[in-house]
């Protein structure tokens, strides 16, 4: 199975502008979120391996939080959003002036840490969602995001590699948002499913 | 404004961030907050139980969807005052939870005042 290898430098060009406003769109959201400038790196868009995951997102036993969300219907995909632990805290001391010293989801005191995170990663994932939504002219149905804080190596076991059923390679959409003065980083990966794909590209191409 | 005469409002989302942010601008604007819901099933039991004079409701949340849950409000009190506030600001979205009943939409990340005047539109109308 090779269908991302099989992606034409038209297709490949067409998937990274729809991220690019995507990505454009979430900055916007994040900026009023945080009340800060934000501006965005172009972002990368590359084929490849699950095994190749953890050189492109850091070490497989560093501590992450992960947001993530399910699309369904005529586009499914996931969305990940991947923090690391001092961004995540360092997010929660300028929303909501919280002093996070150690991430721990199941304690009740940081239930609205935990929560500020979900709704942040719920309105960035929206903004790829309703860009994509614009372009092909389709609603697209979200799943509530979904939280979860483990080392990278599980996630990408549990996110990745699952998805690489059928196929050996994976789609990895990587962004890089900064904020001078309140530097704010993460990635965003995005995992649409193969059909998705065709139906984007169908759409745009004018074949559907 | 007369405590008497407080508009009472019903929160629905399932992030309790956002929820305690609209509790905020709507309590710091002289309303008063009757309820909070997590899903769109809690919203439709509250809305009958605490008779709101408006109800925020978000459109992604579990066990129900934010448009079902408008479209239960609607199918008992046809003039419930519903104002959306979701990210999901895709035009097919907007239209659908209007055409179920929502009176205003308002798209998360908002500004405090983009949700009391997207009220006072909905109390006015």
């Amino acid at each position: 199975m090779g269908f991302y290898k099989d992606l034409t430098p038209f297709d490949k060009d067409l998937l990274k502008e729809l991220c690019t406003i995507g990505t454009g769109n979430a900055a916007t959201s994040l900026s009023a979120i945080l009340k800060t400038t934000i501006s965005i790196l172009v972002p990368s868009l590359d084929v490849i391996l699950p095994e190749e995951m953890p050189e492109n997102l850091g070490e497989p036993e560093s501590s992450k939080v992960v947001i993530f969300s399910y699309l369904s219907g005529a586009f499914p995909a996931k969305f990940l959003i991947i923090f690391s632990e001092e961004e995540s805290m360092k997010i929660a001391k300028t929303l909501i002036s919280s002093k996070v010293d150690k991430i721990d989801f199941d304690s009740p005191e940081q239930e609205i840490f935990k929560s500020m995170l979900m709704e942040i990663g719920n309105i960035i994932i929206s903004s790829y969602v309703n860009a994509m939504s614009m372009m092909i002219n389709a609603s697209l149905l979200q799943s509530p995001p979904q939280i979860k804080h483990d080392i990278l190596e599980s996630i990408i076991d549990e996110f990745c590699i699952e998805s690489a059923e059928g196929s050996n390679e994976l789609l990895l959409l990587k962004n890089k948002f900064l904020s001078h003065g309140n530097e704010i980083l993460f990635d965003i990966i995005f995992i649409p499913d193969e059909i998705s794909l065709k139906n984007i590209f169908a759409h745009i191409k004018g074949e559907s | 404004m007369d405590n008497d005469k407080k508009i009472k409002v019903l929160i629905a989302d399932d992030a309790i961030f956002m929820r305690t942010m609209i509790r905020d601008i709507l309590e710091k604007n002289g309303f008063e907050v009757v309820g909070e819901a997590g899903t769109g099933k809690e919203a439709v039991e509250k809305f009958q139980r605490l008779k709101p004079d408006l109800i925020t409701m978000d459109i992604v949340m579990p066990e129900m969807g934010g448009i079902e849950a408008v479209k239960a409000i609607v199918k008992t009190d046809p003039n419930a005052k519903i104002l959306m506030c979701s990210a999901m600001g895709q035009k097919a979205l907007v239209i659908e939870a209007i055409q179920a009943g929502a009176k205003d939409f308002v798209v998360k990340p908002f500004q405090p005042s983009a949700v009391i005047e997207a009220i006072s539109r909905i109390l006015e109308g």
